[in-house]
């Protein structure tokens, strides 16, 4: 399987006037393409900045990120917004849905950077939320969903766009263990049907041996 | 695009009606200053009846002279004579007309012949040019001619409000009037006059001629004369003044102690409003600056105002903000939304604006439009609406609304797409 992600000695240290903490140290890693990867490890052990490295949403200190072939240090604003709208979608412990937009307006949100059509972009949006069980919730607003429905419109949002890469932050750390399973499904027909790559922070073990590979970590270090 | 960041800007507004109101209402009030101002500036200087043709008008209001050949630096200063003013403007062969005028407005008793009661109303002298020069409204007869001047005929025009005090109708034409107790015709009856119609205003019109002016002196320089010349086109204006110029050299010539000399006039309308002083140029550089100050004050106080309310705003929607940056936007998608969404507001509040500057436009009138010069006229200040609901304003209020938006939004705008992805979606 050809690989999807590629950590080459990644280092991430947050500094300020007093304090200087390493988030990450001499990571190595590497995601195939269609993996299901679970990353665990106990809070603050660093399982958000590999996340957030991964998704090019932060700019590791140290070392290489390499998506899909595409070494991304060199890459400026403009073309990591397109590269990130493309390529990874996200998911979130605590959705990040915006309330002021209506179910329809959130998953289509990715497609406004692509300059998709109106009508396009409605029509996906609609075949998206069919897929993940919410065409009748399509005018409400996120906060008259419940926490599984809210979790099921991000995941929509996160895939509208056809990335071949979901990143996932805790997507069920905010949900009861029934919901918590109808995201996790959710997740496996993504990576099964699509073939999508999925990385998963977790803490929740039953969750995480759900996936092909479990990873951990520990003070910024990968342990196993 | 731009559609969506209405339709979340729209609902933004309505999640928090008062801090929007806040907003909206502070944009309103400092466009309605702006608006204001621009609106004084238009009525004093765009075309509307009867000083239609402004933008080809150029203005003689002064003349000065000195004496020839002498150490003296002195000068004598004010109105021009009439034989000086024929001579030197209304021989000009390159405009289409020029009129010589009274400088002063003196009012005159004016009564029905046999009635006891007179009222006072202003009175100007003109030659026949004026009425060519101005484009006055008719509503009864025609004005007086050449031949009626020449022949310094007893002919008046008068405003509708005179007909109608003096006689309780317009249609006089051809009745007698008596004017300062001495008995005229009634040549036509005109729209009455605002008085923000500088130099066409009066009530009552008559040939120059038949009166006696006051000749100063100055070898016919000085006089109680000012001269008003309609351009066929505004590229016209340098030759007319270099043919004036020559008709200056050409009637000093002819003279043994004294010279004119113009200070740089004819002036265009806009100089002419600001001539005030007949021995001192307008020093328009200096008016201009500081207009443009007046205005960016009244710009920049309220829009540190809004960006201090729009700073406010992007704190609490940093979270979205970031999300958004994760799922595509790039900095200049971020900057480009908070812009847009703004502009919403601007525009709800420039239009609010826009409409209380015309209630104060027309409730504060007199605070607004009088000035010094109008203290001596019987007539009223009275607004064209033609001139406040000209395309110009509509577009200078939005001129100002897109200014006031950069202004206050720019900057909050950029920090926040600026901002870190990561703090920013977790921010609270």
């Amino acid at each position: 399987m050809e690989t999807m992600i590629l950590l080459d000695k990644v280092h991430k240290i947050y500094r300020t006037e007093e304090i200087e903490t390493v988030a990450l140290e001499n990571v190595n890693l590497e995601v195939r393409k269609g993996e299901f990867l679970a990353v665990m490890g106990p809070s603050g052990c660093g399982k958000s900045t590999l996340l957030n490295v991964m998704g090019l949403l932060d700019a590791p200190t140290s070392g290489k990120v390499i998506i899909d072939g595409k070494e991304t240090a060199e890459m400026k604003d403009r073309e990591l917004a397109r590269f990130r709208n493309e390529n990874l979608g996200f998911v979130f412990q605590s959705f990040h849905l915006i309330n002021s937009l209506n179910v329809l307006d959130n998953v289509e949100l990715p497609l406004l950077y692509r300059k998709t059509g109106a009508r396009e972009r409605r029509r996906l949006a609609e075949e998206v939320l069919t897929r993940v069980g919410l065409s009748h919730r399509m005018r409400h607003f996120p906060t008259q969903l419940s926490g599984g429905q809210c979790q099921r419109v991000a995941i929509a949002r996160a895939v509208i766009g056809n990335p071949s890469i979901i990143l996932a932050d805790e997507p069920t750390g905010n949900l009861d263990s029934k919901m918590g399973a109808e995201v996790m499904d959710l997740l496996h027909k993504l990576n099964c049907e699509d073939g999508r790559t999925i990385v998963m922070v977790t803490h929740d073990e039953s969750k995480a041996k759900e996936t092909s590979r479990i990873i951990r970590f520990l003070d910024g270090r990968q342990i196993s | 695009m731009i559609q969506q960041y209405f339709k979340q800007a729209w609902r933004l507004l309505k999640e928090n009606p008062v801090l929007s109101a806040i907003s909206i209402i502070g944009t309103a009030l400092a466009i309605c200053m702006i608006m204001v101002i621009v609106m004084s500036h238009q009525v004093k200087n765009a075309p509307y009846p009867p000083e239609t043709n402004r933008d080809r008008m150029l203005y003689v209001k002064w003349m000065s002279s000195r004496e020839k050949n002498s150490t003296n630096t002195g000068s004598s200063n004010g109105p021009m004579g009439y034989g000086f003013a024929k001579s030197c403007f209304k021989a000009l062969e390159t405009p289409e007309a020029v009129s010589i005028v009274s400088a002063f407005a003196p009012s005159a008793m004016v009564a029905m012949p046999g009635q006891n009661i007179a009222e006072n109303y202003d009175k100007m002298l003109t030659d026949e040019d004026f009425w060519q020069v101005f484009d006055f409204i008719f509503i009864d007869g025609k004005p007086y001619t050449k031949a009626d001047v020449d022949a310094g005929l007893r002919k008046v025009v008068i405003t509708e409000k005179v007909a109608l005090k003096t006689f309780g109708t317009t249609i006089v034409s051809g009745q007698r009037i008596l004017i300062d107790y001495t008995e005229f015709t009634v040549s036509g009856v005109v729209k009455d006059v605002s008085a923000l119609a500088t130099a066409a205003y009066s009530q009552i019109w008559m040939p120059i001629t038949t009166e006696i002016l006051p000749e100063g002196g100055a070898e016919g320089i000085s006089g109680s004369c000012r001269v008003f010349i309609l351009a066929k086109h505004k590229r016209d204006f340098p030759a007319i003044k270099e043919e004036a110029e020559i008709l200056r050299k050409k009637y000093n010539d002819g003279t043994t102690t004294y010279e004119a000399f113009y200070r740089n006039q004819p002036d265009t309308h806009f100089v002419f409003l600001h001539r005030k002083w007949a021995n001192q140029e307008p020093d328009m550089k200096s008016i201009v600056r500081q207009s443009v100050i007046v205005l960016v004050l009244l710009l920049i106080v309220p829009a540190i105002n809004l960006s201090g309310m729009m700073n406010s705003r992007m704190r609490k929607r940093l979270s979205e903000l970031g999300v958004r940056r994760a799922f595509g936007a790039s900095q200049k998608n971020l900057l480009s939304q908070v812009m847009w969404e703004s502009m919403l507001q601007t525009l709800l509040g420039g239009a609010l604006g826009l409409i209380f500057s015309y209630i104060a436009a027309y409730a504060l009138k007199g605070i607004i439009y009088e000035n010094s010069d109008m203290a001596f006229h019987l007539g009223e200040v009275t607004l064209n609406p033609v001139s406040l609901l000209s395309p110009a304003i509509f577009l200078y209020a939005l001129l100002f609304c897109l200014l006031l938006n950069t202004l206050s939004a720019f900057i909050p705008a950029r920090n926040v797409s600026h901002k870190p992805i990561v703090d920013s979606i977790h921010s609270k």
